[in-house]
């Protein structure tokens, strides 16, 4: 399994990731659908707060989503959120999840969905801040929420 | 979108207009329409710190679009500094941001009646209390702003206590090491009481052809990352410049007097970066991150972080004040990014006290006991307080050199070293014919970012030049010949980028490799639908220009005000190209050819069928007057110019 993977000390803040997520999912230009945030507490910050989702191997936010908005793919298990299966907006995912990953964005909720597995974001970062790397998913990563007590 | 604000800050009303399409076909946006604006709301009479200056804010056309290096944005008004043309164009996030909270023009207008700042979001202006900022700093104040508004992605421009004591060449700055740096714009804002602009927006930028804009871009990135300029300057940013200015032997040293010093050559991009730097950083959608952030121990063994610095200022307190020592250096530029002062006019107004130290026009008397020898800490620290506390030597230069000047008097404003009442950089061009030619011409006065022709550094051969320029520019620097074929095309190229919000640094004004008006044209087309032949788009440039020039006529000012230093006729004493100076007859011939070249009279007015050519006709109508007594005019000009400049 592929995931996003940050390495801060080489982020500069240029953004550019966030104006290639927009672009890349189509629609108007609008930064603030951008999928992944950059973001800094204080000017005199050093690095830069990156707020995208890790595709943790235990995700808690699966656990919690009550209406099965948010599912992972078995074959890629990539994270997908669904915002038509979203019709609450409850937000339980984006306070479970210890990464700010779930982002405002217009209508509803928005998560990044990794591109197909090939990242507009990761294309665009010349530091190579954002680069893909394997990860071994087990079991507990498929959640016990919506979906598995549904199978029950 | 689209929206131009009109803010009255005594009334505290604001007024939203679209901005008309045949205006952004006339001047596209940021520094272009700005110009413009300016032009209409002041004239030659209008103080710059009074209520009747306007405060002018833009955002670059393509300023917050999925574009390569699509950052910059300006502040414009009549300038505190220098009592003509104030404009500055500054990076980092804040343009993005005002254009993501629903505004691509902002317009200042009077005076508040206490200290605001403005909160732009999601298309609302919202006047907020700022005294309780007075006792911060200008970093702090913008964290302060970001804390109070409870989200971290809230950008802010603000000014420091600089700008608040109404230093006249204090600037507007943005995060560590973004500012809007020249001609007091700091000033002009303090003025209006508002002491910051904060943005947050989460807007939507409609963009004419989004598979043509990710497709321009990809390509624009590409040729960027691709360029040898973009190696030099996303690992040194600008201070890739002291190696260079010091093995060529043009910095500029001790306030000019010298071409070259015998200084420790701890001066060198690479120490900073070995010693100093810890992280990099960068403008929204720049891949070249060509700013620094620091760390340095100063002598009282504080650990400060800072942003920056930059050549200016490293040369400018480096060989000018004479000194190599990296912890004052950094220390002066974080006190006055701290206190909101420009650094280029801050390195100046030093080395020019310091040689008139040296030469004796002012002694301890004059400084409040405080020696201004070359090279000191304690001096160039002493200066920059004493200008912000408004004391001893300080009192006289924060309000700009040539008052300093005239209440030292003694001749002391020979010694300072300037265009147009604005102060030179550093860096030693008067080997560099177009260069000069373009310090001369420039239209805020001497400016390396509106007028440079950089390329002239690098020997480039006449093949290359013919096919960039359309001229065959002589390979040596040092020739006259169709030079000023060079330094028009870098004027237009530049208020090209200026008013597409692009950052000169991926444009071929730093190198061939990099973007050109071709690719402007490219980039504005897939954004606005905005469709231009390269020949118009130069056009636009060459209207921009032309319209400032018109400004400074009707400030009274002529081919008289294209002149550089008398110490630029004076010979390089060092180096390898020893014995060059500026030769008084092929640059007047030059100057000639410049003037013809734009369409611009012997005096450098801009001809009748030149105004026709541009669409500038009802902006030169004040001129049709002033022809028709040209000779009355001409002397009542140069006192009023005399007056206006020295008031």
């Amino acid at each position: 399994m592929l995931r996003l993977t940050v390495n801060r000390s080489r982020c500069t803040g240029c953004r550019f990731c966030e104006s290639a997520c927009v672009v890349s999912h189509g629609g108007g230009f609008a930064l603030a659908s951008a999928r992944i945030r950059i973001g800094q507490e204080a000017i005199d910050a050093l690095g830069f707060d990156v707020d995208v989702c890790r595709q943790c191997a235990v995700c808690p936010p699966l656990d919690v989503c009550p209406t099965g908005a948010l599912q992972r793919d078995r074959a890629t298990g990539v994270l997908h959120l669904d915002p038509a299966q979203c019709p609450a907006g409850c937000r339980l995912c984006a306070e479970a999840c210890n990464l700010d990953a779930f982002h405002d964005g217009g209508d509803g909720l928005l998560l990044c969905d990794l591109c197909d597995g090939e990242p507009a974001c990761v294309r665009a970062c010349y530091t190579e801040a954002l680069f893909l790397s394997e990860y071994r998913l087990g079991e507990r990563g498929m959640g016990k929420g919506f979906a598995a007590t549904r199978s029950r | 979108m689209n929206r131009l604000a009109i803010v009255d800050l005594a009334s505290r009303t604001v007024e939203t207009e679209e901005v008309p399409r045949d205006l952004r076909r006339r001047f596209l946006g940021g520094r272009g329409i700005n110009t413009h604006l300016l032009f209409h709301a002041v004239d030659e009479r209008t103080d710059p710190l009074g209520p009747d200056n306007v405060l002018l804010f833009g955002t670059g056309l393509l300023t917050g679009l999925p574009w390569v290096g699509a950052t910059r944005s300006s502040f414009t008004a009549k300038s505190p500094e220098t009592g003509h043309l104030g404009d500055s164009a500054g990076g980092g996030h804040f343009g993005a941001e005002v254009r993501f909270a629903g505004f691509d023009h902002l317009v200042l207008r009077n005076r508040a009646d206490r200290p605001v700042y403005l909160f732009l979001h999601d298309g609302a202006i919202e006047f907020r209390d700022a005294r309780q900022f007075e006792p911060l700093t200008l970093m702090a104040t913008q964290n302060a702003i970001k804390r109070e508004l409870g989200d971290p992605r809230v950008q802010v421009a603000a000014i420091g206590p600089g700008g608040r004591r109404l230093v006249r060449w204090a600037c507007v700055m943005h995060t560590m090491a973004d500012a809007w740096g020249r001609t007091g714009m700091g000033a002009v804002m303090g003025s209006k009481n508002v002491w910051a602009i904060a943005a947050r927006g989460t807007g939507t930028i409609p963009v004419a052809d989004p598979t043509g804009m990710a497709k321009v871009t990809r390509a624009h990135y590409e040729q960027v990352t691709q360029s040898k300029g973009f190696l030099a300057t996303s690992n040194y940013g600008t201070l890739v410049r002291l190696n260079n200015t010091r093995s060529q032997g043009y910095e500029g040293g001790f306030n000019h007097q010298r071409n070259m010093t015998e200084l420790p050559g701890e001066l060198d991009a690479d120490v900073f970066l070995d010693r100093y730097e810890v992280a990099k950083a960068a403008c929204f959608n720049c891949p070249t991150h060509c700013r620094h952030l620091h760390e340095v121990t100063l002598r009282d063994g504080t650990l400060k972080r800072g942003g920056g610095p930059e050549y200016g200022g490293v040369g400018g307190w480096g060989s000018q004040c004479g000194t190599s020592d990296w912890r004052t250096i950094l220390e002066a530029w974080d006190y006055c990014n701290e206190m909101g002062l420009d650094t280029l006019s801050a390195t100046a107004y030093t080395a020019w006290l310091m040689e008139l130290w040296e030469k004796g026009v002012i002694t301890a008397a004059d400084t409040d006991g405080l020696p201004l020898r070359w090279g000191d800490h304690d001096a160039i620290m002493g200066v920059l307080r004493q200008t912000v506390e408004r004391r001893g030597i300080g009192a006289l230069i924060a309000e700009g050199w040539m008052h300093a000047a005239r209440a030292i008097g003694r001749g002391a404003e020979r010694y300072f070293d300037h265009v147009k009442g604005l102060s030179i950089e550093c860096d030693d061009v008067r080997g560099h014919r177009a260069q000069v030619l373009g310090l001369a011409t420039s239209t805020r006065g001497a400016c390396h970012l509106r007028s440079r022709y950089t390329l002239e550094e690098f020997s480039l051969p006449e093949k290359v030049t013919e096919k960039l320029i359309g001229m065959p520019i002589p390979s040596d620097a040092a020739a006259y010949t169709n030079k000023e074929h060079a330094c028009v095309w870098t004027e237009d190229l530049c208020a090209l980028a200026d008013a597409l919000g692009a950052c000169k640094f991926l444009s071929k004004w730093l190198s061939t490799g990099l973007l050109g008006v071709d690719e402007f044209r490219d980039a504005v087309e897939v954004a606005t639908g905005l469709s231009f032949t390269t020949d118009e788009l130069v056009r636009v440039g060459d209207r921009i220009y032309t319209m400032e020039r018109l400004f400074l006529v009707r400030q009274g000012m002529s081919r008289k005000d294209d002149a550089v230093p008398a110490k630029f006729y004076q010979p390089w004493t060092h180096g390898p190209r020893a014995g060059t100076r500026v030769e008084a007859a092929p640059f007047e011939a030059l100057l000639d050819r410049y003037y013809a070249l734009r369409g611009w009279d012997a005096r450098g007015i801009p001809a009748p069928e030149t105004l026709q050519a541009l669409d500038l006709e009802k902006e030169g109508a004040f001129l049709e007057s002033r022809r028709e007594v040209q000779f009355l005019w001409n002397g009542a000009a140069e006192e009023q110019g005399h007056a206006e400049t020295h008031r």
